[in-house]
């Protein structure tokens, strides 16, 4: 069976054993085959967030992954290491017994919500650098696969950080299941014993999945494919008053913007670059397994990589709101295709044209992101006497720029 | 410097939607793929009643003859006429209500002086 299949089984078992959310199991599969993959499951109680993690695990690593609970009381030493005694008081040096969590290939933190705010920064680090400290020693943390739930829900949270949430790849959300799927999981639980944890198989070795992080990462995707990415993930970062670097924040920070109605205005914290990766590593992986990755399969992974990374103006729902925002996305980018605006950038920075010229400005004050790299050949021209700088879009409209660092506007 | 992609990705969707300018008046045109023309409504015109009564799309031009002009009007007038019934039938409908209303007041007013 070659690799390819052996992935496709591994979703298969999964999906026998874990009723409905077939879409979200397959972007689980597809979010694993890239190094040191993470995965964030959110959802409220008892709707099998700790069962599809452990299926998922069970399916790769067997019986070898180590569970780490925030229900529980972890230590320090429960989750990277802790000091060998003996050699301490016989040799009087400083050993770490690095913790089991540590040295497993499988990862699996149950209930991250309840975590404490220590063992989160030693997982941060874990996930950021790929490695752990302890007692001034340093341990590197080979490839793994990491799985983690949570219930943001729960009264005993504790409120981590937004870089933290960023270092997931993936969050997924599980609803509870329709009546139909009732049925099927009561026969599910009925076959199995109760127990369908221990009925999923060990389907492919780490080894193996290595193997497979390795064919996928020598994928190459097309201009079309890398390009829609960056778009969506830009769409929902640019800001002609560069929020990022604001302390007032949208809706105060938007008001009287020329782009009031825009994406930008509903986004109160922007995305990190992060997302780019993830969605790269989840086109490559589709574009191996699926055999192919278009401008739909784009947006409909987006909607995954989005919910722990935004930080909305107004939410509702945010799985809802996250779905409406990439059909505004999916509406701007046919927009983008009837007014032809790349085909005019593309001539555009080739050579200055007074028309084409004309028809990008009228573009730009429609779409902020091709605002931008106008812009940036705006000031090529400044340079070269072309035009002047009061006759720069951004003069014009009154929009601010900055002309210190890097910073684009 | 612009990145290699950058520019790929620009030229790919440059050529898949590409525009012509003309030289003499410096106006620039879109084209459209085939498919596209294709899937535009027709150049043609539809008749009204087509779309009325069969819900299809209507093209640019929508034309009315004599037939379906009179065909609307008859239905138009069929409408009126329902308005005026519905109308009659309210007007009788709030008198009877007030009627109505007017008895159990007094019938009330009857019960209270007669039984105190």
């Amino acid at each position: 069976m070659n690799l390819r299949n052996k992935i496709r089984k591994w979703e298969n078992e999964v999906k026998s054993r874990f009723i409905g959310h077939e879409q979200s199991i397959h972007l689980m599969i597809i979010n694993q085959l890239h190094p040191r993959s993470t995965t964030l499951i959110r959802a409220p109680r008892g709707l099998g967030k700790s069962t599809l993690m452990l299926l998922m695990l069970k399916g790769i690593c067997g019986d070898d992954f180590v569970v780490v609970s925030g229900a529980s009381e972890v230590k320090r030493g429960e989750v990277v290491g802790r000091l060998h005694i003996p050699s301490l008081e016989k040799e009087g040096v400083e050993r770490v017994l690095w913790a089991a969590f540590v040295k497993s290939r499988g990862k699996a933190i149950d209930e991250v919500n309840r975590l404490n705010p220590y063992t989160t920064a030693n997982i941060h680090h874990l996930m950021q650098f790929g490695e752990v400290w302890a007692y001034g020693k340093r341990a590197r943390i080979g490839d793994y696969l990491l799985v983690a739930n949570e219930n943001p829900m729960d009264a005993t949270s504790f409120i981590h950080p937004q870089p933290f949430y960023d270092r997931f790849d993936v969050c997924l959300f599980l609803r509870s299941l329709t009546l139909s799927e009732k049925f099927q999981l009561q026969e599910l639980l009925e076959e199995h014993d109760g127990n369908i944890i221990d009925s999923m198989p060990q389907v492919l070795s780490f080894e193996e999945l290595e193997e497979a992080r390795k064919q996928v990462s020598q994928i190459e995707l097309d201009p079309d494919q890398i390009g829609f990415i960056n778009l969506i993930v830009r769409d929902f970062q640019a800001c002609i008053r560069d929020k990022e670097n604001s302390e007032i924040k949208p809706p105060t920070l938007c008001e009287g913007c020329h782009f009031i109605r825009d994406i930008c205005s509903k986004i109160r914290e922007p995305l990190s670059e992060r997302a780019t990766v993830a969605l790269v590593h989840l086109a490559k992986a589709t574009k191996w397994l699926d055999g192919k990755c278009d401008l739909e399969d784009i947006l409909r992974m987006a909607f995954w990589i989005l919910p722990h990374r935004l930080s909305l103006v107004r939410t509702r729902n945010v799985p809802a709101d996250v779905r409406e925002l990439l059909e505004a996305e999916r509406i701007k980018m046919a927009d983008r295709d009837t007014r032809r605006q790349w085909s005019i950038l593309n001539e555009l920075m080739k050579g200055f044209d007074p028309s084409l010229y004309r028809l990008a400005r009228e573009v730009a004050v429609e779409d902020v992101v091709f605002a931008e790299e106008l812009t940036k050949i705006e000031k090529t021209w400044i340079r070269k006497d072309i035009i002047k700088q009061d006759e720069t879009l951004f003069s014009q409209m009154d929009w601010k720029i900055s002309s210190y660092g890097d910073a684009v506007f | 410097m612009e990145s290699k992609k950058y520019k790929e990705f620009l030229e790919h969707q440059a050529g898949k939607r590409p525009f012509h300018k003309n030289v003499s008046t410096e106006k620039v045109i879109f084209k459209f793929s085939r498919g596209k023309m294709e899937e535009s409504p027709r150049a043609e015109s539809s008749d009204i009643l087509d779309s009325v009564l069969l819900g299809k799309e209507m093209s640019q031009s929508v034309t009315v003859d004599r037939r379906a002009a009179s065909l609307l009007r008859y239905r138009l007038d069929l409408l009126e006429e329902e308005n005026l019934n519905m109308q009659k039938k309210i007007r009788f409908m709030k008198i009877l209500i007030i009627l109505m209303a007017a008895t159990i007041l007094s019938l009330s007013v009857y019960l209270i002086l007669h039984f105190t």
